[in-house]
């Protein structure tokens, strides 16, 4: 299976193989997973769309056209509108991930930690100052710093996920990236 | 002409356009001081971005995936090597098979419709569900068998209408 490609993956899952179905998973549940909890604040609504994003793959092979463009990129635009339509839906606290959280969860922190216990707190407060600031972005600025930057698509992907022109993206990117500077240097 | 629109700086610093593009770009910011302050502080925000790492979903994300699908998809298969929806078309094949060489038997005995009825007629089971019943099930069975026959045709171009 690993040596098969996204479209031909997608054929398999059309002929309902589950096997097909945990490999496109297995290279996609990162990426999908970070940017939805990104998006979102939420380490569970981030798993329940993940989840629910996958099982659109698995009823909604049918509908994909290599034509039309990636599997990467049909993937994402499934998890971009189950996350938009999330949102919208219901008001959600800001559950964010706290110090304490990523010192027990991150095996890594924990054996910086034992080395040098300052800088690996500094490193935690800035995680945690980059992604507070992230989320006082608005949404569309917010959602293209994620896409572009953390799941590194093209600025011409990502217009095709979104339907937004690549100038009013790059626009926005830059925008947000003014305005995350701002949020930094004002919290220092 | 690019210091007015700064899109052209994430083309820069993505490696997003063609090569002369790029080149161009390139050759302005390191002639152009405004732009190459412009260049630097896009690079140092984006640079900061970069501490922060991807997480790990719960296992047991795939796990609930496979359990709903399982729930609402009866006719899963589990890889496509060997699957077992390849006994249905052996079964298929022999169907029709036996069909074709009754078929191919009947001709060459020359065996007429009505010598088939009067056998069918000597049957004591048969004779017990009269002419009519002995109709509708031998038209029963005539369709039953030229469904099996016909079906291995049907199955592969059922596969060729959903391949994309």
């Amino acid at each position: 299976m690993q040596n098969r490609t996204d479209v031909e993956l997608i054929e398999l899952i059309n002929s309902r193989n589950t096997n097909a179905l945990k490999e496109l998973y297995s290279r996609y549940n990162l990426n999908v997973y970070n940017f939805v909890l990104r998006y979102t604040n939420n380490k569970i609504i981030a798993e329940d769309i993940l989840q629910e994003t996958f099982t659109r793959v698995w009823f909604a092979s049918h509908t994909f056209n290599p034509i039309k463009g990636l599997v990467k990129t049909w993937i994402f635009t499934i998890a971009l509108n189950i996350t938009r339509n999330e949102m919208s839906l219901k008001r959600y606290a800001y559950n964010y991930v706290d110090i304490e959280e990523i010192t027990v969860d991150d095996p890594e922190n924990l054996e910086n930690l034992r080395d040098n216990p300052i800088n690996i707190l500094e490193n935690l407060e800035t995680k945690d100052r980059i992604s507070k600031a992230l989320e006082k972005l608005n949404p569309f600025f917010k959602e293209v710093v994620l896409l572009k930057h953390f799941q590194e698509l093209k600025f011409r992907e990502i217009s095709e996920m979104t339907n937004t022109p690549e100038g009013t993206l790059k626009a926005r990117f830059h925008k947000a990236l003014i305005m995350l500077r701002k949020i930094l240097q004002e919290e220092k | 002409m690019y210091c007015n629109n700064k899109n052209y700086l994430l083309d820069l610093y993505y490696n997003e356009g063609d090569t002369s593009y790029l080149i161009d770009i390139k050759n302005h910011v390191n002639n152009c001081d405004v732009c190459k302050k412009n260049y630097k502080e896009i690079e140092n925000t984006i640079q900061t971005l970069n501490i922060i790492k991807k997480e790990k979903p719960n296992e047991i994300v795939f796990d609930n995936l496979i359990k709903t699908i399982k729930n609402t998809t009866p006719e899963i298969e589990q890889n496509i090597e060997g699957s077992p929806n390849m006994v249905k078309p052996i079964i298929e094949i022999v169907f029709s098979l036996i069909f074709i060489l009754g078929f191919i038997y009947i001709i060459s005995i020359k065996l007429s419709v009505s010598d088939i009825w009067g056998i069918l007629k000597q049957n004591i089971y048969l004779n017990a569900v009269g002419p009519t019943g002995v109709a509708i099930i031998l038209v029963l069975l005539l369709g039953t068998f030229l469904t099996l026959a016909i079906s291995p045709v049907l199955l592969l171009s059922y596969k060729d209408k959903k391949k994309f």
